[in-house]
């Protein structure tokens, strides 16, 4: 009786031993597991950061060698063929010295070429640093563009705000200019509309751009589609400019005759 | 005829179990010499709380050499354990203590470290030198088991960069958890089996505490030889 009682409690030592190595096989297992499945999902995400990092400078990249080159163009195509004209004007000033008529022709036309150049230099320099924006800051600036939009495509486009200045950042508030002029320029060639309508609000520390518009609109998933596809620029500059400057973009279509492009920024508690 | 076969004759399985007892036991009598020496080959890549882990090998050898003699001279080795328990958590303790050194934690590795003496003096009064140190064996066994989940639970909230596996304490802290919850049940009803079932005890002692032990060693050794690449 005492053996097969000794015999019992001996195989249910042994059957309680194996099963706690089992379960410790398992937890030391599952450990390993789990890390491994940690480190596989960090590097996933380090390779996705390094990833999107280097797409980012790509498109940063990609985006300054094309206003170097709109920059190239503009000095090469116009202030190059004005000082070519200029030159002429010297060499037939030289041959026409003793032709006081034909002189003055001369001058009053190489002021004129003069000039010419003098506009297109402050164009150049407009585009590149917005007087309006550089003097009065971000509100006048994008007022002032809308005025100039509206003249010079032709489109009824009304501006609205609940301040008159935002104090922004130097950098952030170009980036953030370059990204709104990118906006409505690729509304006005993609969408066509007929209407558009610019706010601009500061509630709390979140600047909210809202651009509606009455042409072709299109969503944000439509956008990221594009924006894989895409060779053109101007997709990706909005795109680049607005993750650079920690913006969200929000492309919506509320109904037929409405499509709305929301940007949202928050800025720091101080500003 | 198939009756009498199996009732006088052990199984194919049998023969393979006894053996392989056997084989655990035999090799389970030199494990404290293996560690010693691989943790002597490995002992400039030893940093500071490995120190701890390569006294407690040293203890273990000479409790190991010490038993060897009383089993000779038949002399009960009861004795031997109730002081080898002592120092091996002390010093397990005092390893725990030394790695965890920028954690809040380590309070707690330090009241246990206090505490146990009085655990093992406790236990000396209930069962005497000469019956099996089970209180403090098996607290031991169970303080132990929490630490090393413990170890295993910050690796889990606080995963390193670098493969868990490649630690040398994984595999340390692996070898105390399989050791010490597989020894565990032994060490609790200690006495009670080998008062009532020396045979079986010694069967069950000489199987799982073996195995356990060979199982303890491999993963020591593994996590020392670790230590070359760290």
């Amino acid at each position: 009786m005492e053996t097969k009682e000794g015999l019992n409690i001996t195989i249910l030592v042994a059957i309680a031993a194996m099963g706690i190595l089992l379960i410790v096989f398992i937890v030391v297992l599952l450990v390993v597991i789990y890390q491994k499945r940690m480190l596989a999902s960090q590097k996933k995400v380090t390779d996705l950061e390094k990833k999107h990092q280097k797409r980012l400078l790509d498109a940063s990249l990609e985006i300054a060698e094309a206003e170097r080159q709109k920059i190239a163009n503009n000095l090469h195509d116009d202030i190059g063929i004005i000082f070519n004209v200029l030159k002429l004007n010297l060499s037939r000033l030289k041959k026409n010295i003793h032709k006081p008529e034909t002189v003055d022709k001369i001058i009053a036309e190489s002021n004129t070429s003069i000039d010419n150049s003098l506009d297109i230099v402050r164009a150049i320099y407009s585009d590149i640093v917005p007087p309006t924006l550089k003097m009065a800051g971000l509100i006048k600036g994008v007022n002032e563009m809308c005025k100039q939009l509206s003249t010079s495509a032709g489109i009824e486009i009304g501006f609205a705000t609940n301040r008159e200045y935002i104090d922004f950042d130097k950098t952030v508030e170009l980036q953030l200019y370059r990204l709104i002029r990118e906006i409505i320029n690729n509304t006005i060639k993609h969408a066509k509309p007929v209407k558009m309508a610019i706010d601009i609000r500061l509630v709390e520390n979140t600047v909210t751009f809202t651009l509606e518009h009455d042409g072709t609109g299109i969503t944000t998933a439509k956008i990221k589609e594009l924006a894989v596809v895409s060779q053109g620029l101007g997709l990706k500059s909005i795109l680049t400019r607005s993750e650079l400057i920690n913006a969200s973009l929000e492309f919506t279509i509320p109904s037929s005759s409405q499509a709305l492009v929301v940007l949202r920024m928050l800025l720091p508690a101080n500003e | 005829m198939y009756f009498y076969k199996t009732a006088t004759q052990p199984s194919f399985f049998m023969t393979i179990f006894k053996h392989l007892i056997q084989i655990f036991i035999s090799l389970s009598t030199f494990c404290s010499l293996f560690t010693l020496i691989i943790s002597i080959f490995n002992f400039k890549y030893f940093k500071g709380y490995y120190v701890p882990l390569f006294a407690l090998f040293v203890v273990s050898f000479v409790a190991d050499v010490i038993n060897s003699i009383l089993v000779a001279l038949v002399i009960s080795t009861a004795p031997v354990y109730h002081f080898y328990t002592l120092f091996e958590f002390e010093l397990l303790v005092l390893f725990y203590w030394t790695y965890f050194e920028n954690t809040n934690s380590r309070k707690v590795f330090m009241i246990t470290g206090l505490i146990f003496p009085i655990i093992a003096f406790i236990d000396y009064r209930i069962n005497g030198l000469f019956n099996l140190d089970i209180l403090s064996s098996s607290t031991e066994a169970l303080i132990l088991i929490l630490f090393s989940l413990y170890y295993f639970y910050l690796n889990i909230i606080n995963p390193s960069n670098e493969k868990i596996t490649n630690h040398s304490t994984y595999w340390v802290n692996a070898a105390i958890l399989f050791y010490f919850s597989g020894n565990f049940l032994l060490f609790l009803f200690g006495n009670y089996l080998m008062k009532n079932y020396v045979t079986y005890y010694a069967i069950l002692w000489n199987s799982i505490h073996s195995f356990f032990n060979v199982i303890y060693t491999v993963l020591v050794s593994i996590g020392i030889w670790k230590l070359r690449k760290a």
